[in-house]
């Protein structure tokens, strides 16, 4: 695999699944080309409690595989690539006991590609549109204010997507996080919102020139519905 | 499990430990930032672990910080005395994870010489508390007869959880003398007004000087907002004037 100092995108299973829909949907209509699996014993195939992105000591869920077509497949963190500049991870929530040890391995990764920067797709509930930022240097967030990206989020960024943000600052990689504006559903909080989603993307790609279209993005989304009632089973 | 980076190895002389982790009320956390903040305490070392919550903090101007502990330094060239102070902006949330914290805060400590050490904890009542005291305990009972000179009430049953509470139980173990001051709290709210008492005694039991007046004037902030929530539950219990009478006042 050759890239050139590349920038990492990471969207991971979060808030109304935009940080989740948006990889899904780079990884489909760039498209990118899957490089590297990354599987942890704790990856639960089934969360003890939700949302899967709060994890807590003691409720480590249950291992197992999904099926995809009658074939199993093993949860996982997914490495794409397009071109040799773009690197697209689409993450996955591990229990208590595997959250940090997985971001570390992410970002260690990622390091050893020699990734410059990497953005972390997220939302934030605080209704409205548009996209918001944080990041890792005052500097980046100065670049953002051009592109018309303001900060606007106060306390904790919870799970993987956070913890990528926080351990690329222990290897020297820039970070950056940018937040899909939504309306938080508490009934079904990773319930995907496709709206944030297209606006997140739309800032992704004006800000990595990325040539993205983004007119399948809402009625793909449409037909999907609430992610608590999977296709299939769930048995153990 | 836990990583303690140490930045810097200052020649401290019989250091005494004191330790705050956010807890209840934020009492310790709000006491032990205080005295780092007004000493001007260096930073020695940073502690980061698995076991803290896996997050990041976005502060207000939009830029990130892992969850982690802290140990600062400080010595006062006058007197001789050297500080080593923990605080953080989480506590690790598993007791496994707490240990290993306390542990290695404590092998740390060691290893520049601690044989004393002051916890700061919260002394939870569940009730508003409008002169807050502080509470005492001590590794060694006779430690509380001269607790009770600086105006602390014994505490010699309960549980004191957490990491702020590990520490001061292991040191026991380790035989480290250790004292904890616990400022009494609703538990309700982030309590300035009990660090500030918490600090007072500890400051003065270390004979350290220390500026009150932004610990204060935070208090004073907790104050009026109790006072304010006092006359909101007030007004909601009068009787409410009934709709009929309510329709006198309107003619249309």
């Amino acid at each position: 695999m050759k890239l050139s100092q590349p920038v990492a995108l990471v969207g991971s299973p979060g808030l109304r699944s935009v940080g989740l829909i948006a990889v899904d949907y780079l990884v489909k209509k760039l498209p990118c080309k899957l490089f590297l699996n990354l599987y942890s014993g704790s990856f639960p195939a089934e969360y003890a409690l939700t949302p899967s992105y709060i994890a807590t000591p003691g409720f480590p869920g249950s291992g197992g595989v999904a099926l995809r077509n009658g074939v199993p497949e093993l949860p996982r963190v997914e490495f794409h690539s397009w071109q040799n500049r773009v690197v697209v991870i689409k993450g996955y929530q591990a229990d208590f006991e595997g959250q940090y040890q997985v971001a570390e391995t992410i970002i260690d990764h990622l390091h050893r590609l020699g990734t410059r920067r990497v953005i972390v797709l997220a939302a934030h509930g605080k209704g409205g549109e548009g996209v918001q930022c944080a990041g890792t240097e005052k500097r980046i967030l100065e670049e953002m204010t051009k592109h018309g990206i303001e900060t606007g989020y106060e306390g904790p960024f919870f799970g993987l997507s956070g913890l990528i943000l926080g351990m690329a600052m222990t290897k020297g990689i820039e970070g950056l996080a940018l937040f899909g504006l939504t309306t938080p559903m508490p009934e079904d909080p990773e319930f995907p919102d496709p709206t944030a989603t297209k606006a997140l993307l739309g800032k992704v790609s004006e800000l990595l020139n990325l040539p993205l279209d983004l007119s399948e993005l809402e009625p793909r989304i449409e037909k999907k519905t609430s992610t608590k009632k999977p296709e299939s089973g769930f048995s153990v | 499990m836990s990583v303690v980076k140490i930045h810097k190895k200052p020649k401290l002389k019989n250091p005494i430990l004191v330790g705050g982790l956010p807890g209840s009320g934020y009492v310790a956390k709000l006491a032990v930032d205080h005295l780092v903040k007004e000493l001007d305490a260096q930073l020695l070392g940073e502690i980061f672990s698995p076991a803290f919550p896996p997050q990041v903090l976005v502060k207000k101007d939009g830029t990130v910080e892992l969850m982690r502990n802290e140990l600062y330094w400080w010595r006062d060239e006058k007197s001789d005395t050297s500080l080593m102070i923990l605080t953080g902006n989480t506590q690790a949330v598993s007791p496994e994870g707490q240990y290993d914290i306390a542990e290695k805060v404590l092998d740390t400590a060691e290893d520049f010489g601690v044989k004393r050490m002051f916890t700061v904890a919260a002394f939870v009542t569940g009730e508003r508390v409008e002169k807050p005291r502080v509470f005492a305990t001590a590794t060694e009972p006779k430690l509380l007869n001269d607790l009770k000179k600086h105006g602390t009430v014994p505490m010699k049953e309960g549980n004191i959880g957490g990491t702020n509470g590990l520490l001061f139980g292991l040191a026991k173990l380790r035989r480290i003398q250790g004292i904890c001051l616990l400022g009494e709290t609703s538990g309700y709210i982030i309590d300035a007004k009990s660090a500030q008492a918490v600090l007072e005694t500890l400051t003065k039991i270390l004979d350290v000087r220390v500026d009150m007046s932004a610990l204060e004037n935070r208090a004073k902030e907790t104050e009026a907002f109790l006072r304010r929530m006092q006359e909101l539950t007030h007004r909601e219990e009068q009787p409410q004037p009934k709709k009929e009478e309510k329709g006198l006042f309107y003619i249309g």
